[in-house]
């Protein structure tokens, strides 16, 4: 998704976004908890309507923009990790969770952060956050630590409470923010079509992309 | 390469094939003095024209009527998608044009479809605009006078078989009608006719320059879908640009970019999907993906992690509603509904990890669920079906929103099962080779073959239920049909009973033959005068009339010895009309006997109606050997007489008349009410015929 491609031509003052936000993070860290938090403001809940956390979408306004945010869960087990790729290619942010009682997990964010890095390169925005803060006693990811890596990789730390909704709603306005100036900043440059490789050995047309076409419609 | 700066003219009749090196073989097969084109199928583009006429007209007998505005006038500005055959081909060439497509097709139908794009190559993509069906469209070339006797001389080069590849080979199909007939609709309440002729001019021109691409060898499908992902980005940003696409919404924009999206795909589909530049890949990538799906047969949910509880019947049943879905996908069309079969398939299983556990269904959950359902569902051709979608859809639709995410995890899917390792399932590899190779089978593989017997049980049982309410209902109506069989017998009962109380049937009492030797003992003998016996008298002729004078009163005196009295009273004077030729006296008892045994056999053996009857018989006799010796006997005329008066004592025993009569009309009388049954039976049966179920 390019969310150029949505406000192609549009008014300045009502521009309208929409944006890929992947959510990684190993299983068990809250993942869905955080997003559920963020989507329909429940934790735990009962009577939650929704019966699928995989995908959702919000709507928000910031500045007068229109930012559709579509949230692709990721299955976070380990032996699903080599199909990560799939899953972000052509995000405009992602999330990294871990559970701050969970060293394992930390560790997990820095190998995505890796990855991200490799296929994306800076044109993604990167949150991590270091939920379960409910758990603070049981903490063995320093604050320090976390804080340090996420600067040393240009990405946001934020430390969250899915159960307390804590940060929560920070964390997502701001990566949101920041996906809004790059989306902006990439407008001005001529636009690519990005091609959609889904299976790693099909991606011959993505070595071929074709620049500035002369528009045949136009 | 950019299909708007493409130059391409479709009534061209100068683009010839590589391929072609004589002389001869560049000519028109008709012999017109043109050239013809290996995609014309050898013919010039007027021939060709009229070629594809005929076989349109063969076809399809009579044609619809027509749609005015995207009619094939060549003047009207928004006629171009009627003149390609966009809006104008009529229903009844819609029927059984299906059997081209390969979406039937499995990995046994390989060779089938590799033959058909084989004839691809040789036959028109255009030949769909190809299809104007009035002979009196405007020709293009300038032998239309001679139009007329091409048209014969092409009948028969045709009809004499001289091409082979000239097999009457059906162009259109039933979804491209549909989707012409989607689309026409769409454009056709849309006012700005500017955008209408604007989408017609610029699909078709789209559609000839991908034609025109994967027409020339080196035209590579990935070329085909960068030009239509292209074209769908560069018609997106128009409408939004563009000033007269500001006058339609939002709504109807993104329905035009979908109409347009179908159109393309349906039309181009034999094309696009699993197509022959590219085919050997996409059909052994689909062939060896199936190949590792059998292997991998020995999974179960465990191996997954996998938080279905399939003993639960709710969720086995989602579970092969969506397997259904999933394996559906092939056999439509359009990416988006290709899209839509993804979507409706992960909604059934989100469904039914919902029934699983708590909670909503996060990508943990739903991933491993999802390749346990593509390995148990084995969809066909799948990845023809994921590079197809990957290529033809809208990126932006693709990338965008619900269905975009799901067919993602159909991908990761994939790419799991194709590069899944004994390490994936937490296994060792030698243990994992195992399973793959069928060297050993997995303790845990029970539980599949448990489902899978649980399932056909469950199916089984279905059969039994619905078995037994059949059995049931059965009975239900063999009850009911009794009780009204049981109706209708009282019904018929009391009507047999009416009827008969009606019209009663009452049998005289019967009576006993009379034994004329015995004697009866309610008659005192001495209240009876002594039997008469006949007199011997020495008769001739003249007396006769006073014998019968005597005899007469005697029978009126003893009724009920009448009949044996007038029997023996016949031989006897038979006897006499016999003897009356002769010498009377020659009259003997033995012979009365004898003629008296041969009229009444035995009184007790036969009814007294029979006893009757052969009276009368033997008075007919009589008469008639009365009337024989006529010519002989001089006294006739006496024998007669006398025969006058025994019949009057033959009608004078009323009694044993009235007798006969009774018992005739007790006989008789019955005869009526059968009839009456008989009509009853009649209404039974109709009513009965009401309970078959």
């Amino acid at each position: 998704m390019d969310a150029s491609s949505s406000n192609f031509g549009a008014g300045s003052s009502s521009r309208s976004f929409s944006f890929k936000v992947v959510l990684l993070g190993e299983g068990c860290v809250g993942k869905t908890s955080v997003v559920l938090r963020y989507v329909e403001d429940r934790f735990n809940d009962k009577h939650v309507t929704t019966l699928q956390a995989s995908f959702l979408q919000k709507r928000i306004n910031i500045a007068g923009r229109r930012i559709q945010l579509a949230i692709w869960d990721t299955a976070g087990q380990e032996r699903f990790h080599a199909l990560g790729p799939i899953y972000y290619r052509d995000a405009n942010g992602a999330i990294l969770v871990y559970d701050i009682t969970d060293k394992d997990s930390f560790e997990k964010v820095k190998t995505w952060v890796k990855e991200l890095k490799k296929m994306l390169g800076n044109d993604i925005c990167l949150s991590i956050a270091g939920n379960k803060t409910d758990l603070e006693s049981q903490r063995t990811v320093s604050t320090e630590e976390a804080e340090n890596y996420a600067a040393l990789v240009g990405a946001k730390h934020y430390h969250t409470s899915a159960k307390l909704n804590h940060n929560i709603e920070e964390l997502f306005l701001d990566l949101s923010e920041r996906m809004v100036s790059i989306s902006e900043g990439q407008q001005r440059k001529p636009t690519t079509r990005r091609n959609v490789v889904i299976v790693e050995n099909s991606d011959a047309s993505a070595n071929v992309p074709e620049t500035n076409k002369t528009g045949c419609c136009g | 390469m950019n299909y708007n700066t493409s130059s391409y003219n479709p009534s061209s009749s100068g683009r010839i094939s590589r391929l072609i090196s004589e002389q001869a073989d560049l000519m028109c097969k008709n012999k017109c003095g043109h050239y013809g084109n290996k995609v014309q199928e050898g013919y010039c583009s007027v021939c060709y024209k009229i070629y594809k006429q005929q076989q349109q007209q063969q076809n399809s007998a009579r044609y619809g009527p027509r749609d005015e505005a995207f009619g094939p006038d060549g003047e009207s500005s928004q006629g171009v998608f009627g003149r390609s055959g966009f809006a104008t081909l009529p229903k009844s060439a819609r029927l059984s044009l299906d059997s081209l497509s390969p979406l039937t097709g499995s990995f046994s139908k390989f060779e089938e479809k590799k033959k058909q794009q084989t004839d691809r190559k040789t036959k028109s993509f255009r030949s769909v605009f190809r299809k104007s069906p009035t002979p009196s469209s405007p020709q293009p070339g300038k032998k239309s006078p001679e139009k007329g006797s091409k048209e014969a001389s092409h009948r028969h080069g045709s009809d004499g078989g001289s091409s082979p590849q000239m097999s009457p080979r059906k162009v259109a199909n039933t979804d491209k009608d549909q989707i012409r007939d989607e689309i026409n609709t769409f454009l056709a309440q849309i006012p700005n006719k500017r955008i209408v002729s604007d989408v017609v001019s610029k699909v078709k021109q789209c559609e000839e320059v991908i034609l025109e691409l994967l027409r020339q060898e080196k035209g590579s499908i990935d070329e085909a879908s960068d030009i239509v992902q292209d074209f769908y980005k560069n018609f997106q940003a128009k409408t939004e640009i563009v000033k007269c696409y500001q006058e339609i919404s939002m709504e109807d924009k993104e329905t035009l970019m979908n109409l347009i999206e179908k159109y393309l795909t349906i039309s181009l589909y034999k094309e696009f999907f699993s197509p022959m530049s590219t085919a050997t890949e996409d059909e052994t990538q689909d062939l060896e993906l199936q190949t590792r799906i059998r292997q991998l047969n020995w999974m179960t949910c465990k191996h997954l992690e996998v938080a279905l509880n399939e003993r639960d019947r709710s969720v086995r049943d989602l579970v092969y509603a969506s397997i259904n879905v999933i394996i559906g996908m092939d056999s439509v069309k359009p990416p988006q509904e290709k899209l839509a079969c993804v979507t409706q398939c992960s909604h059934h299983i989100i469904e039914a990890l919902g029934k699983s556990k708590q909670g909503p269904t996060a990508a943990d959950d739903f991933l491993p669920t999802l390749i346990y359902i593509v390995i148990k569902a084995n969809p066909t051709r799948l990845q023809s079906n994921i590079n197809y979608i990957t290529r033809f859809c809208n990126a932006a639709c693709l990338m965008r929103g619900e269905a975009g995410y799901f067919f993602t995890n159909l991908c990761c899917a994939v790419s799991f099962i194709q590069n899944m390792k004994g390490e994936s399932l937490g296994m060792p590899e030698e243990e994992f080779q195992d399973y793959m190779s069928g060297r050993s089978v997995p303790m845990e593989s029970w539980e599949n073959y448990f489902l899978e017997s649980i399932h056909a049980m469950e199916e089984m049982s279905n059969v039994v239920s619905e078995l037994e309410l059949r059995q049931q209902e059965f009975l239900k109506n063999v009850e009911k049909f009794k009780e009204n069989m049981k109706n209708k017998e009282d019904r018929v009962t009391e009507q047999v009973d009416k009827i008969l109380k009606r019209t009663p049937l009452t049998f005289k009492p019967r009576k006993v033959p009379t034994n004329i030797d015995e004697e009866d003992p309610a008659l005192n003998e001495t209240s009876l005068p002594s039997p008469l016996k006949p007199e011997v008298v020495s008769i001739v002729g003249a007396s006769a009339g006073n014998e019968s004078s005597v005899t007469l009163p005697a029978t009126a005196e003893v009724e009920r010895e009448a009949p044996s009295k007038a029997t023996q009273v016949i031989p006897t004077s038979s006897q006499l009309v016999n003897l009356t030729g002769n010498d009377s006296e020659e009259y003997k008892e033995g012979e009365e006997a004898e003629v008296f045994e041969s009229i009444s056999p035995s009184p007790q053996s036969e009814s007294e109606t029979d006893l009757q009857q052969e009276r009368i018989e033997g008075v007919e006799k009589l008469k008639e050997k009365v009337s024989r010796q006529k010519n002989q006997a001089s006294l006739i005329d006496e024998g007669s007489h006398r025969q006058e008066n025994f019949d009057a004592v033959g009608t004078s025993s009323k009694s044993d008349q009235r007798g006969s009569e009774n018992v005739e009309e007790g006989l008789v009388v019955p005869s009526k009410p059968k009839e009456k049954i008989k009509s009853v039976d009649n209404n039974d049966a109709m009513e009965s015929s009401d309970l078959d179920p």
